[in-house]
């Protein structure tokens, strides 16, 4: 977006030929290699929690220190407030799931407002959509193994709803779990990112183009203040990402135990 | 400047659409996969087995320093009786030297007291019977005085009286000195 900034001729043209807003989004693949740059730093997203989860644990101390207080922290926050909160009796042996999933969403999203990366990667609708397609399957298996074919005949005809509504609320069930619930899911978290990113790069590319090409001392007083104004916006933006990141890697692992949840204990 | 509306609608339909964005890179869906996959094995199959060791090594050493402090705290709590047993009974042998060392104090006293009334009775009896020795002396000495000189004034009396006066007189004498 800056390299399309810069070769826009603003003196001359009223709007300049937008930039294709998948710059934002897609890198060329390294020399050589059928590697991108998404895909390094998505290996990097998993690499980088498991680093620092191994440093935290591995002298097992009875008295922690700072990294491995964070990483118990992260863990029992999401075995007791997560897994054994929401989920309740049997919750625990999907703790290893939505740890997994808490701290992949996580780094990923963090990636956002990670100085040189500034790209997240669940902005890629890849991981979103994989990652609440494996919810979505083990949500139903669950649901099966729990009920049988009762599970499914539950939504198509849901017990207790008064027999007129029963075909309309069963269709709004069925829908709803099994098709809606994982693409909510994926598109909460790849929409929260996407936006981020974009308001982001807007936000810090206007500021860079305000301020660093001013066009020549005419304009220098009047578009350097409405740059250093973008950039201190786009800061103020950045902390408010940095909130977003870790609320929706938050929200998408507790989605994923209600879902789980409601096929565990249906009766709730 | 006027903005050339065609142009512009050009210009948008010529860029991307951006649906491109909407769908899943086959490339990055296996990244995806296999990054995921190491996240979870690592988490599954390491850590929380190592998270749950940590936390029963920290479970069990809290309950053995809970323990350690319980068995210190009842250890600490019988001295503390038995101090509190050897204070009490050094009082009470305090107490009980103190009450002696009264009760000698008192019977030492008492007994210089009465050795000091005995003594001063003695010496009062001794004075009262010296005195009386010397009463009874000087007494005799003044009788034996009285007499010699009565016996000089009746020899005196007596060669210018006759024989009945002078017995008279000196029966009268004897009688008045009596």
């Amino acid at each position: 977006m800056i390299t399309a900034a810069e070769t826009c001729d603003f003196i001359n043209e009223v709007v300049c030929k937008p930039a294709n807003v998948n710059e934002l989004f897609e890198f060329s693949n390294f020399a050589g290699t059928e590697i991108s740059r998404t895909e390094i730093l998505i290996v990097l997203a998993a690499v980088i929690p498991v680093v620092l989860v191994f440093f935290g644990l591995r002298k097992k101390s009875v008295v922690p220190g700072k990294l491995q207080s964070v990483v118990e922290s992260i863990f029992t926050f999401v075995k007791d407030e997560i897994a054994l909160g929401v989920i309740g009796r049997g919750g625990e042996k999907f703790t290893p799931y939505l740890i997994s999933i808490f701290l992949f969403i996580l780094v990923g999203n963090l990636f956002e407002v990670a100085p040189l990366i500034n790209f997240p990667v669940t902005s890629r609708m890849a991981l979103p959509l994989f990652l609440s397609l494996i919810t979505y399957f083990i949500f139903v298996f669950v649901g099966i193994k729990e009920e049988g074919f009762g599970y499914i005949s539950h939504l198509v005809w849901p017990p207790g709803v008064p027999i007129a509504l029963k075909p309309l609320v069963g269709v709004i069930e069925l829908v709803s779990v099994l098709l809606v619930r994982p693409f909510s899911l994926a598109v909460r978290l790849f929409a929260n990112l996407v936006a981020g990113h974009v308001m982001l790069s807007l936000l810090l590319a206007s500021a860079y183009f305000f301020i660093v090409q001013p066009g020549g001392a005419d304009y220098i007083l009047a578009k350097v203040p409405v740059g250093i104004a973008w950039f201190t916006l786009g800061l103020g933006i950045y902390g408010f990402e940095l909130i977003v990141s870790i609320l929706q890697a938050y929200i998408f692992t507790l989605l994923s135990a209600v879902y789980i949840q409601t096929s565990l204990h249906p009766e709730h | 400047m006027n903005i050339n509306l065609e142009y512009l609608l050009a210009e948008a339909e010529e860029s991307s659409s951006g649906i491109d964005l909407l769908l899943p890179a086959t490339s990055e869906l296996v990244a995806g996969i296999a990054a995921f996959a190491i996240v979870f094995f690592f988490i599954w199959k390491w850590a929380l087995p190592a998270l749950n060791e940590t936390l029963e090594t920290r479970a069990s050493a809290i309950e053995g320093q809970i323990k350690e402090a319980e068995e210190t705290k009842a250890q600490a709590e019988k001295s503390k009786a038995e101090y509190d047993q050897l204070v009490s009974n050094a009082d009470s042998e305090v107490q009980t030297i103190i009450d002696e060392g009264k009760a000698a104090a008192e019977k030492l006293k008492e007994d210089m007291v009465a050795k000091a009334k005995q003594e001063a009775e003695s010496i009062i009896d001794k004075a009262k019977s010296d005195s009386e020795a010397e009463k009874e002396r000087v007494a005799s000495e003044l009788k034996s005085e009285v007499a010699d000189l009565s016996l000089e004034i009746s020899q005196k009396v007596a060669s210018s009286m006759s024989e009945d006066d002078q017995k008279k007189l000196i029966d009268k004498f004897i009688k008045d000195m009596g």
